[in-house]
């Protein structure tokens, strides 16, 4: 569903225009953890394990010595455990967080290694040696601490908490993940090359992707995360099923501790440079524009956490309330957005076997003034949008046994949407569309027209329609993990899972017009009464109701297998089956499908410094509600355009000003429909270089074949697919089907080189740099860019993903004056520019948009660059602290276009642009927390 | 305030999962079905035409409301059989007199007339054989689509409207627009005798009643198109079937504007 | 190691995944799509890009022969052809509605040559594309051919092909010659003399309805003395605004295939005998990709 939290973001969803965003605030960070290591046992991608071996002098295995793990994160209390025969040890299902590990045996000194960092879905690993010689000895050991993950071979990144508050960014999760290689950042991200529609996002382990569109569905307490992780590509079987990436937030558990957290913010862009004289002459019309936009925003955020139980449950509880006020440059009234998000976790573990997590967020929002691209609109023809849901989640995890762990969660996901008119007001300052005496205030009134105040109006691009969109999943998974397991006559160890997972979607929307006709002035231009020129009606036959449905079945299998210490396979097989049904309840998609992985990981020295990993994988797009919609049957029902002029002729054709839009839809799907996938080849290099110090290198190349795309199956075309020179059935409509051809098709290459400093020390430091190579016929997840059949002679050519150069770094610094401590924080991004597919118009009936160009003159957008600084400064108090933040976002103010409109060439312009890099702003803030 | 927002947060959070638009649509009228089929129909005869008594006489004055079931076409059906020449059918609903008052938008470059905005309902006009019609009369409205095979068993789905209007950008299948006078010259020449189906399909009610009122006519003709016969008895189409509304003082605002004499309910604006 | 260098390193490995991939899909999906593209040639008659021109200084009438006569081919396919209906070959038509002609439902067709404006409303439904090389080409036709230079928009003659670019870059905003689809260059040619004197081109009819037993028919589009085409409507298109001028670029009109006989008038060439298609299924069409020639052959004389 929508969501607004970013002015350029939320303008684009608004319009509805899909945008490469590269905008977005610079987010920074990579996962930087204190230490990161092996990874890959991703339970419910919301906790990390413990694990490792202890030596003696003489490196041989101690059994029998007593790990025990303790952290303020650590829900059921500290927990021990004897090293086995081999002296290892394992610890499940830990919160992420920072822990302390101590070992102790009769005969040898006693081990602590604190701040050991557990990272979702991630192994911290630990040899821990014990020395005879030490006996009775009690040492804090300061470890090594490795930065290299051995057992991995996902392009994986985790954001911690401490990263996410040191490096300045717009304060979102979506922002933040545009940090990593291959994402280009923005309200729905594009991740390694797929669309923006094609991610999967999850909130402490709940998939809560928008089941119709695919896209982001919840804004979140910044303030709240723990930790994020962002997957690119090269994940395991267990995780969902996508061409795109994963972004999984996980909050905070609370722990034995009371905390309290709490902070205002404010940014505004009211002092930022003007820049319109200096745009003007670029062919965009400055009225209005967003080149000196008015833009500012206030965020109240809350969270608490601790204890109801010592020991055995947690509650966190956190609130953020954000209210955004955007103009853009001619328009009176701001976009006025206002949302509230309430998140609560419940963590029980009253058993050392039983752990149960309940949690929820609800997000209830309102945007008013949502049309800001025509400046003749007026207040009562303004229009509004309400819009939230509720994420419910139940979780049990039960441990069987040390290394056995069944966890199974039920998850409910409703979003609506609703969006109309203004309603009343008692409030008769506002003049327009007052509340009768006896009506509440906001009551919508759209049985008479006129009182949504969209009558006589104009509202070009006005909602004169309603709509209540509510979208559902309930899902239910479980999953059962054995680590560590051996099997007879096969040496090396195996980390099996299997699981399943069972989605039943629902999309329920009304479209309704409010009965029957509202006017405009079509043309700007005065009306005429006397010709009835520039002057027209829509009118509309009534309501719309569209129930569309779906199911989704999942399945895996994995293991991970170390058959000698060093080296690392990681392979298993996933099966996704998928049902999405338009409003008759026919299966649009239809079909089961599988996607193997297998993977290799080496460290070729076998001190944990260095790794080599490759492999294949198959990843399968399941598809959502809309691409099923866009199959639903219409009810007959339609609107009515009426243009200038009077009735005049009197012949049959003489309803010459009249059009009707069609009310059946005439889209139809191909029998053979088939799942889009990507086969995805991964190669990663690394070395630590020196302590806390890693290079990398990585290739991937991915080939997505089969993405959905309409062609058309009516019109028949010249040669050119310039102008058309019949019909099939006679009726001069274009009707489309839906397919997965497979020259529907991405082929994305990317390399990254990388250096990253881990966070130590005070500091913090990465710079990464992308060469990307993006190409095919089609980026979005249902398009219509096929067609015209002479067009896909000339469609393969670059895509919008196609950024070439990506370079982004970031550096956080604490200045030593403690008990001050001054935090410094810079990040820095830059994007070479993509491409723009020239169009031209067909000179056929219609003036469809259609590519004529062969491959190799594509033009680019400029290249857009970002800066953000900040600094901040904690003041102790007795009881917690204060801390003071200034920041800078944008601060290289350069403004260029980030988005195009209509990719085609028109009049005199070659492309209007849309929306440009945000306006540099300034955000003070301020915290306090104990 | 926190504790406020919660609450408020929660309570709109939940209650607006449970709306639904049912409550704002126009509701059915027991006193007028949705879908009505009104018999058969006897062409007038010119004579029976140019006289305004027999014209309303003969003619078809009727009303719809919305239909009951919510997402389904309503309206009204008529047949007449086929002279072996040419005829007109016509159909006009209430109301809209083309009268400026819409302008109040622009007072500055309008006039303000008295009018209802709100009694505007539409009527779309389809005819065709009675044998391409796939409704059922009465029961529930239907198109005049029909498949033709082809000496390769290839099957077209074809349209037998034979009242085709075209619309503005040049596309088949337009209707006038909110009120407005509909009517087609159907030549049976080929079908003398068979049955012919005229299809009102109910695009939209007033918003005062949720009821349009309207009057409907088939008249032979000699030439090709309706022209003459329209002109024959009114400047406009909108003044050939007259008193089709039932709303107080329509019957003098219509008469005013067929006399042209509407601007008399106009002032000039401030 | 540089980046590039990086990306030049991992070509063979692309390469060999990029054939993995298709391999692997290739087992998997076919998606038995029902269309079909459908190629052959086309051969008109040595007539049909043959006039009689009166020379201004001689007074005397001479043959020239050049291919810039001939205008759009067009081709569709059909359930059958019948020589019953008009008075030359034409498809089989559907059900009359409302006394109006009956609907030939083609199942698909192609061009050879398309209507395309030439930046003058004084070229508005005479330049087909394929037929000229560049800006010289076309002056000198409609000059020294036709006798009846290119006007601009200001009612002089455009004599200067410069000129002419010109005027085209500004009213496209294009800013090369390819953009322009009138303008196909020395090899883009579409007709070639062929052994027999007569002119042969290749066609594509794209994403063809495959149904057994269909068959190919045309027609080509002969000017008129005035150089004007009956199947080009001038009102359609996209309308351009340049100064206060508004005007449209006119095309072909969008029914030529469901209703020819609108259209095909006295000096049209029409194909005689249409070529059937006989392979079972679409899947079988395109094992065999065959191709093959329409002459269109029959003379259109009343």
């Amino acid at each position: 569903m929508l969501r607004g939290l970013r002015r350029e973001k939320m303008m684009k969803l608004f319009t509805m225009v899909r945008t490469l965003a590269l905008m977005g605030v610079p987010m920074l960070t990579v996962s930087v953890g204190s230490v990161i290591l092996g990874s890959g046992v991703a339970y419910a991608q919301t906790t990390g394990t413990i694990k490792g071996e202890v030596i003696d002098d003489a490196g041989l295995e101690v059994p029998g010595v007593l790990i025990t793990v303790v952290g303020p994160n650590l829900i059921g209390g500290q927990q021990q455990e004897y090293t086995d025969e081999a002296g290892r040890f394992l610890f499940t299902n830990i919160p992420p967080g920072l822990y302390t590990v101590s070992a102790e045996k009769a005969g040898f000194g006693t081990k602590r290694y604190a701040n050991q960092q557990v990272l979702i879905g991630k192994n911290t690993i630990l040899t821990i040696e014990m020395s005879v010689k030490e006996a009775g000895a009690d040492m804090d050991v300061i470890a090594d601490r490795p930065a290299i993950d051995t057992e991995s071979a996902s392009r994986t990144t985790v954001l911690t908490k401490e990263f996410l508050e040191r490096v300045p960014n717009s304060r979102s999760y979506q922002d933040a993940v545009g940090a990593t290689a291959g994402v280009l950042a923005g309200g729905n991200p594009n991740m390694a090359g797929a669309s923006y529609n094609e991610n999967t996002y999850m909130m402490d382990g709940v998939n809560v992707t928008d089941p119709v569109t695919g896209t982001f569905s919840l804004n979140f307490n910044y303030d709240a995360m723990e930790q994020l992780e962002v997957i690119t590509g090269a994940f395991d079987p267990e995780y969902a099923s996508n061409l795109g990436g994963i972004i999984n937030l996980v909050t905070r558990t609370g722990s034995n501790q009371l905390e309290f957290d709490t902070s205002v913010y404010y940014e505004t862009a009211a002092w930022a440079p003007k820049m319109d004289a200096r745009f003007a002459a670029d062919g965009a019309d400055l009225a209005p524009t967003d080149f000196d936009s008015q833009f500012s925003t206030m965020s109240f955020n809350g969270l608490i956490s601790g204890p109801v139980v010592r020991d055995k449950a947690f509650l966190v509880v956190s609130y953020t309330m954000e209210r955004s006020l955007i103009a853009r440059v001619g328009i009176d009234l701001p976009r006025d957005y206002e949302g509230h998000y309430v998140y609560a976790k419940l963590t029980m573990q009253p058993t050392a076997a039983n752990r149960f997590t309940v949690l929820s967020q609800i997000q209830p929002t309102t945007v008013d003034n949502t049309s800001q691209s025509n400046r003749f609109v007026k207040p009562e023809a303004q229009s509004r949008q309400a819009q939230g849901g509720i994420v419910a989640s139940a979780q049990w995890d039960w441990f069987p046994a040390t290394d056995v762990t069944v966890e199974s969660k039920l998850t409910v996901q409703q979003n609506y949407i609703e969006s109309g008119g203004v309603p009343c007001t008692h409030n008769k300052r506002l003049g327009y569309n007052p509340c009768e005496p006896d009506e509440l205030e906001n009551t919508y009134d759209f049985t008479t027209p006129g009182r949504l105040g969209i009558n006589n109006a104009y509202n070009s691009g006005n909602f004169y329609y309603y709509q209540f969109d509510d979208r559902t999943r309930w899902r239910a998974e479980s999953k059962v993990s054995a680590l560590d397991q051996q099997i007879p006559f096969l040496s090396g160890d195996h980390d099996f899972k299997a699981g399943f997972e069972v989605d039943v979607l629902r999309w329920d929307r009304s479209v309704g017009y409010t009965n029957n006709i509202y006017y405009a002035d079509w043309n700007r231009q005065p009306y005429d009464p006397s010709s009835f020129q520039n002057y027209y009606w829509v009118e509309a036959s009534g309501e719309s109701d569209v129930v569309a449905g779906g199911e989704h079945y999942g399945l895996f299998v994995q293991d991970v297998y170390q058959p000698i210490d060093n080296l690392t396979f990681r392979y298993g097989l996933r099966w996704d089956r998928s049902i999405m049904r338009n409003n008759f309840n026919e299966a649009v998609i239809n079909f089961g499908v599988f996607g193997p992985r297998f993977y290799v990981i080496w460290d070729p020295f076998g001190d944990g410094k260095t790794k080599v990993s490759g492999g294949y994988g198959r990843f399968n797009g399941i598809g959502n509600l809309g691409i099923a919609a866009d199959l639903n049957q219409s009810n007959g029902l339609g609107t009515k355009l009426f243009l200038g002029e009077p009735w005049s002729n009197y012949t049959n054709s003489s309803a010459y000003n009249y059009s009707l839009n069609p009310p059946d839809n005439t889209n139809t799907v191909h029998d053979a429909l088939t799942a889009p996938h990507s086969d995805e080849f991964s190669f990663v290099g690394e070395r630590q270089v020196v302590q806390d110090l890693v290079f990398g290198l990585s290739f991937t190349s991915k080939f997505t074949r089969n993405v959905y795309v309409f062609d058309e199956t009516n019109v028949i075309w010249d040669e050119m697919g310039y102008g058309f020179i019949g019909t099939g059935d006679g009726q001069v409509e274009n009707r489309y089907r839906l397919r997965t051809p497979s020259l529907s098709r991405r082929d994305y290459y990317q390399t990254d080189t990388y250096i990253r400093r881990n966070f130590a020390d005070r500091w913090l430091a990465q710079a990464t740099y992308s060469y990307v190579v993006s190409r095919g016929t089609v980026l979005d997840g249902n398009s219509t860019a096929l067609a015209v059949a002479p067009q896909a002679e000339y469609a393969y050519g670059n895509l919008e993903t196609d950024v070439r150069h990506q370079v982004k770094a970031q550096l956080a610094w604490d200045v030593p004056n403690d008990p001050w401590t001054t935090r410094l924080g810079a990040s820095l991004e830059y994007y070479s520019g993509y491409p723009i597919t020239r169009y031209y118009f067909s000179a056929g009936y219609g003036g469809s948009a259609l590519l004529r160009e062969p491959v190799g003159t594509y033009a680019r957008l400029e290249p857009t660059y970002y800066a953000n600084l900040s600094i901040s400064q904690a003041i102790k108090v007795p009881k917690g602290q204060f801390r003071v933040e200034a920041a800078l976002l944008n601060a290289i103010n350069a403004r260029q276009a980030v988005t195009v409109n209509g990719t085609y060439l028109y009049a005199q312009n070659r492309w209007s642009i849309l929306y440009r890099q945000n306006l540099m702003t300034g955000r003070i803030g301020v915290s306090y927390d104990f | 305030m926190s504790r406020l927002l919660l609450a408020v947060g929660f309570v709109s959070a939940f209650v607006a999962c449970d709306r639904d638009s049912k409550q704002y649509f126009p509701q059915p009228v027991d006193e007028y079905p949705g879908v009505v089929d009104l018999g058969n129909f006897t062409p007038l005869t010119a004579s029976e035409w140019l006289d305004p008594a027999a014209r309303t006489d003969k003619s078809i004055y009727a009303g719809l409301g919305e239909n009951a079931n919510p997402g389904q076409w309503g309206g009204a059906t008529f047949t007449f059989q086929g002279t072996g020449g040419t005829v007109c059918v016509i159909v006009d609903p209430e109301a809209v007199f083309w009268n400026t008052s819409v302008d109040v938008r622009s007072p500055a470059d309008g006039y303000i007339c008295e009018d209802n905005n709100y009694d505007d309902g539409d009527l779309d006009l389809e005819v065709g054989l009675s044998a391409y019609y796939n409704g059922t009369p009465g029961v529930s409205i239907g198109n005049f689509e029909q498949v033709y095979e082809d000496s390769l068993g290839n099957e077209v789905v074809f349209e037998a409207n034979e009242c085709q209007m075209i619309g503005f950008r040049g596309q088949a299948g337009a209707h006038a627009g909110r009120a407005t006078p509909e009517f087609c010259a159907i030549d049976t020449s080929l079908h003398p005798g068979r049955d012919y189906t005229v299809l009102l399909r109910l695009w939209s009610v007033p918003a005062d009643d949720f009821v349009v009122h309207y009057a409907a006519s088939v008249v032979e003709i000699d030439g090709d198109d309706c022209s003459d016969a329209i002109s024959a008895v009114a400047a406009d189409p909108e003044c050939v079937l007259q008193n089709e509304g039932t709303g107080e003082g329509f019957g003098a605002l219509e008469e005013l504007y067929c006399n042209g004499e509407l601007d008399t309910l106009c002032t000039e604006p401030e | 190691m540089s980046p590039r260098g990086v990306l030049f390193d991992m070509t063979s490995a692309t390469r060999a995944a990029l054939l993995l991939a298709v391999v692997a899909q290739a087992c998997t999906y076919d998606e038995q799509l029902p269309q079909v593209d459908i190629r052959g040639t086309v051969v008109v008659p040595r007539a049909a890009a043959t006039r009689y021109i009166v020379d201004d200084r001689t007074g005397q009438e001479a043959e020239v022969v050049d291919a810039r006569f001939i205008g759009p081919v067009y081709l569709g396919a059909y359930s059958d052809i019948r020589y019953d209906l008009e008075a030359y070959p034409h498809p089989a038509t559907g059900p009359i509605i409302g006394g109006e002609l009956g609907n030939t439902y083609p199942y698909g067709g192609g061009t050879v040559g398309v209507f395309d404006f030439a930046c003058y409303t004084s070229t508005l439904c005479k330049v087909v594309t394929g037929r000229y090389t560049d800006y010289a080409s076309l002056l000198d036709f409609f000059s020294n051919t036709l006798k009846q230079p290119i006007t601009d928009e200001q009612g002089a003659e455009v004599q200067s092909p410069d000129y002419f670019r010109t005027s085209c870059y500004d009213l496209f905003e294009y800013t090369e010659d390819n953009e322009l689809l009138f303008l196909a260059g020395e090899d883009g040619l579409d007709f070639k003399e062929n052994a027999d004197g007569d002119f042969e081109a290749e066609f594509t009819m794209w994403r063809v309805n495959y149904h057994a037993g269909m068959k190919v028919w045309g027609w080509m589009d002969s000017p008129d003395t005035n150089f004007d085409f009956t199947t080009c409507d001038p009102s359609n298109g996209q309308s351009f605004t340049q100064y206060s001028a508004t005007f449209t670029t006119g095309s072909s009109h969008i029914d030529l295939l469901n209703y020819p006989s609108n259209y095909i008038d006295i000096g049209d060439y029409v194909v005689n005998e249409p070529f059937e298609l006989t392979y079972e299924d679409a899947d079988a069409f395109r094992d065999a990709a065959p191709t093959f020639t329409l002459v269109y052959d029959f003379l259109v004389e009343k």
